[in-house]
Parts: C-alpha cells; structure tokens; sequence
C-alpha cells in the first residue's frame, strides 16, 4: 500500500516542475515522488505546461545558431563503446544474409536484403560520424601540447569505478573517459560537476554502458579555472545543485 | 512549434478538447513527429536535430534569454541544451511526456545551472520582450512547414489569454518563477513578501494555467 503523502510535500509539485524548490525540498518531493505514480503524473504535466509557456512572445536568435549547433554536435556525442564496436563489422551480416538469398533466390529473401543494405547504410554512416568525433576528441587532447591536465576521480575500494578526466588548459575543454560504473538506478544518471571556488558547477549529464563504461567528449569548462572535479547520481535531466552523495572525486594537481 | 506528436491516453475531457489541435497534425500527414525526429536524432542523424531546432529553438532561446539576460549567455544555453538533447535522445521515455517538455526542461535546467553557478539574477522578465519589438512567438529560425505555424501561433495566442485571465499578483509570480527562473525564497525576497504567501500563490497560479491550458498540450498526458 502506498504510503499517504503529506499535503505540505504534494504541495510542492509545481515548483519542482519550475525549479523553484531548494535542494532539501527538492529532495524531499523527488522521495515521495518515486512511490507516487501520482505526483509523477503531476510533474509530467506541469512540465507540458512549461513548454507551453514557452511559446510566449520573445527575442529570437541569430540565424548562424543552427550552423554553431551542427558544429557543436559534431563534438559532443556520448559514444557508446559496446555499440561503436559492435558497429565495426556490420557488412558481415550483409554478406550472410547475401549468402542465403543467393542460395534460395526468394523475391521475399531478396527484399529483406535490400532493408538490410539501407539499415547497414545507415550503420555505416553512424560509424563515420562517430569515428569523426573521436578524432575531434584525439584533437583536443592533442591541441592542449604541454597544457593538458589529467584528473583522476576515484572512489574507494579495490577495483573501484573511476574516471579520467582530460582538461585542456588551452581551449578550457574537457573530455572524461568514465569505467567500472554501475547502471545509473531507474530514472537517473550520474552527473559530471567541476568545482570552482568552492561550488559545484554542472557539467554532462551521461550513462554508462553495459560494460560500465562511457566517454563523455568535449564539453567547455568555466572561465576561470577549476580546482577539482566529481560525479553524483541525479535525476535523468540533470541538476542545478548536487542532490546526492559524490560517488567520484578528484583534485587538480597543485590546487 | 507544432507538437505532431499524437495523443496517447487522454481523460475523455481532454479528448474531446484536443481535436482542435490535433487537426492540423491529421491534415499534414508529411509533417514528421516530433517523436520520429528524436528517433532519427537517437540514431546520429544530424538533420533531424536540425528539424528539432526549426521547431523548437526560437522558444527555447527566448526562455534562455529571460532567465539569463544576455544573448551570448542565451545561445550558448541553447546550444548545450541540444547538445545534451543529442547525445541522450536515446533514453527519451515517451511515458514521461512530450519531446517539447523534454527540451524545454533540459534548457530550463541549463539556464538555471548558469545563473545560479554566476550567483546572479537575470533581467526583469519584460526586458526580453523590449528587447525585440518584432518577436514574434514562437517561430523557429528555420522553414517549419505552415501548418506547424499555425498550431505554434495558436497555442502561443492560449498562453497568452491564460497569462491574461492571472490575477496580477499570480501573474507576477509567474513572471519570476517561470520566465525569470527564480526560487521561491528569491521571489519572496524580491517581492518582500512571506515566503509561504510566495508558495501558495505560484502553486495557484500553475494549477490555473495547468487546468486552462491542458487541452493544448504538446502530448496529453493521463
């Protein structure tokens, strides 16, 4: 039986919807939410709301923002690594399947083929794209010459998980190559932060893959410099303030 | 901003109210949903998160920049919002609701982050309005077939008219909470108001917007 819900917590849906909550209460209502199909549903449609209100009347962008967004996505992928390898031999299915349509010569077979030409096509051209970014990756750490930092997040334990945490001082970008992870629990993810000054700053929101590992390519770090980096597990769509306990954590050298 | 989406599972108030919207979408079986554009964007296909801009950019732009205050800062906000869009469209959950709730949610977060880690505020919420005498609402910077215009500019006339029917304490409050980002304790203070009277009234003033505005969703939710 699901436990009755303060009226003081359901109270809260909205401006957890907005953000308006601080982290305690923020805490709090994402508690009680996880046991309430019902105040799920409320933030769900307080969300459809927020994208309404959106449509209000408001500046609008320079038309080169779409350019800088392709060029942007050109380097932030998350690459899954189990898929990217498994994606390295795709004509292999092509030619099998080749090999059985040759063998029974069905109209049927034949189609199924040419499906699976047009989805290993596709494949093909995920993989380009992929490898692209990776080298646009090899370019930010090669670009930093003698000012990359590398960063170790750590936790405790032996064969504990981790993550390398490339800065280039340069460019003040990052790549991290996470590993040994857990699966994020159901409706979370674990979230990158840079500490400056004392205070969090977020960074990429990202999951691991099977075999618990991610790569996490460039992303721009604030201006200014950081002393340390982290990782907590927070809601799927990321946090403005760290919510949970820091389950990585690494210093800048000589900060 | 067309929400082609389809309904799922609506009360039978909504269904019987969403028609209006859903017309548009039944007229133009080419328009691609916005569902299928983050499928094709899961699969690394850069056009269609190109598509998702054309729909999607100019409001997710206009709110960066209330929240924000500066166009640079607004741009970059957009452009990490749908890089992250891009990166984990694969882990969109339909059930949780509508790509355009995603997406305005993911740069709602993002200008937040900014604001709140800067340890400033952003402009009066009017200042982005005065900002651009011809905005117009809700238009993407690209070529969004007609019909997703006429949807957008509809919806937009709706929030307007809901805005309106705010009382203008309610409506202030919804000025500072949504389009100016602010916490309850930053609206409080600002107002120099208690901070449980801050609560209530932006809670009111949602579930008003929510209960006029629900028909018009971008998904139905239920």
């Amino acid at each position: 039986m699901t436990p009755a819900i303060p009226d003081s917590v359901r109270e809260l849906a909205a401006g957890y919807a907005l953000g308006a909550l601080t982290p305690g209460e923020a805490r709090e209502f994402e508690t009680a939410m996880r046991d309430s199909p019902e105040l799920a549903l409320e933030v769900t449609e307080y969300r459809e709301l927020n994208a309404l209100l959106a449509l209000r009347p408001g500046p609008r962008p320079e038309g080169r923002l779409r350019d800088r967004l392709v060029d942007r996505i050109g380097t932030a992928k998350v690459v899954p690594l189990a898929a990217a390898r498994s994606r390295t031999t795709p004509w292999l299915g092509v030619l099998a399947a080749a090999a059985v349509v040759l063998a029974g010569g069905l109209a049927l077979r034949i189609r199924t083929l040419t499906e699976q030409l047009d989805q290993t096509k596709h494949e093909l051209g995920a993989s380009e794209r992929q490898l692209a970014r990776r080298e646009e990756t090899l370019n930010t750490l090669l670009s930093a010459q003698a000012e990359l930092t590398v960063v170790q997040l750590k936790a405790t334990g032996d064969n504990a998980p981790g993550i390398q945490f490339f800065w280039n001082r340069r460019a003040n970008t990052a790549v991290a190559q996470a590993f040994r992870l857990p699966p994020a629990p159901k409706g979370k993810a674990y979230q990158l932060w840079v500490m400056q000054n004392g205070k969090p700053v977020p960074g990429p929101v990202f999951v691991p893959e099977t075999d618990g590992r991610a790569l996490i390519l460039t992303f721009v770090l604030p201006a200014g410099g950081i002393q340390a980096a982290a990782v907590t597990v927070e809601p799927e769509g990321g946090s403005t303030t760290p919510t949970m306990p820091i389950v990585l954590f690494g210093q800048v050298a000589g900060t | 901003m067309l929400g082609a989406d389809m309904v799922l599972a609506v009360s039978p108030l909504v269904r019987e109210i969403r028609p209006l919207v859903m017309t548009h979408a039944a007229a133009s079986p080419a328009v691609e949903t916005d569902r299928a554009l983050l499928e094709r964007v899961a699969r690394g296909d850069e056009r269609a998160l190109g598509q998702l801009y054309d729909r999607y950019g100019a409001p997710l732009y206009a709110v960066a920049y209330r929240i924000a205050g500066e166009p640079a800062d607004a741009e970059e906000i957009v452009l990490e919002a749908l890089s992250q869009a891009w990166r984990e469209a694969a882990r969109f959950q339909a059930d949780k609701g509508s790509v355009a709730a995603w997406l305005t949610m993911i740069c709602r977060s993002r200008a937040l982050d900014l604001v709140r880690a800067r340890g400033r505020r952003a402009k009066l919420a009017d200042k982005a309005v005065a900002a651009d005498p011809e905005a117009v609402p809700g238009l993407g910077t690209g070529t969004p077939d007609s019909d997703s215009q006429v949807a957008q500019a509809e919806r937009a006339g709706r929030v307007a008219d809901a805005l309106a029917s705010l009382s203008p304490p309610q409506r202030q409050a919804i000025e500072l909470a949504y389009y100016e980002g602010l916490s309850h304790s930053e609206i409080a203070e600002r107002l120099n108001e208690p901070l449980g009277t801050i609560k209530t009234r932006v809670r009111l003033a949602m579930q008003k917007l929510r209960e006029t505005l629900r028909p018009y969703y971008f998904e139905a939710t239920g």
